[in-house]
């Protein structure tokens, strides 16, 4: 049998709101990524990336999270999640053109989301996974 | 297909395998409904499944599965040590601990489905 996740050995094993909307929102920032990267959207894909940031934006205003590494105020950050969750569904959407200077705007407030929310991980985007859609 | 009863983590898995694979997923909140759907001829080469659930949990679900359709992958999830032992002990395919990371169910794709694409997510 393989195994896949965690393996079981913390007494924490509660998948709360807060835990869900972290990868919620890391799953977005590899769907930004794998866009800006000229991977394949198909039908199904772009429902989920659409899916994913109105969820996110929804949620931002109502969850009380907190990042460890946060050098601005909690406020800013919500607005900077809010903020990719608007360009994600625009950039998804391909009714609007996404130059360079746009390009660079969204680079970085990815950053600036990743140093505060995953400041230790890396977003590997999975090449197999992402050419196929 | 992806079966849990709690809402957010069901409704996150069916996003990202969605993103994933770029076909509909299943999804169910119990082990009956999921069963009532693959009887009834409702595609799903793989099944994601949480244990504890209303209705029907996920050992069941995989057994009955498991005798009516041998090939079908089935992979159980749980934060709950002993439910891994007993998965394996029933024939689950693999295991997801919970809590688990977007970077798991990208795993499971890679695995099932990039690795091995005889069958696919639905």
């Amino acid at each position: 049998m393989k195994r896949f996740g965690n393996d079981l050995t913390s007494p924490d094993t509660e998948m709360d709101a807060c835990h869900i909307f972290r990868m919620r929102l890391y799953l977005l920032i590899v769907m930004v990524k794998a866009r800006l990267a000229g991977y394949p959207v198909g039908k199904f894909r772009k429902q989920a990336v659409l899916e994913n940031a109105a969820m996110l934006h929804r949620d931002i205003s109502k969850i009380d999270i907190r990042f460890s590494a946060s050098t601005s105020s909690n406020h800013l950050f919500k607005e900077r999640v809010k903020l990719l969750s608007v360009m994600a569904t625009a950039m998804i959407s391909d009714d609007y053109p996404l130059g360079i200077h746009r390009r660079a705007a969204i680079l970085d407030n990815i950053e600036i989301i990743t140093k505060t929310a995953f400041p230790k991980q890396e977003f590997a985007l999975v090449h197999e996974i992402l050419k196929a859609a | 297909m992806v079966v849990d009863d709690d809402p957010g983590i069901r409704k996150l898995t069916v996003n990202a395998l969605t993103y994933c694979v770029n076909r509909e997923i299943a999804s169910f909140k119990n082990g009956l409904e999921a069963w009532h759907y693959l009887e009834k001829g409702g595609e799903a080469d793989i099944v994601i499944s949480d244990v504890d659930m209303p209705e029907m949990n996920g050992f069941e679900l995989l057994s009955r599965c498991k005798a009516k359709w041998a090939d079908k992958t089935v992979i159980l999830m749980s934060g709950i040590k002993a439910n891994r032992e007993k998965a394996e002990l029933n024939g689950a395919d693999a295991f997801l601990g919970k809590p688990f990371a977007i970077n798991d169910l990208f795993d499971i794709v890679q695995c099932y489905v990039v690795d091995e694409p005889g069958p696919e997510l639905s």
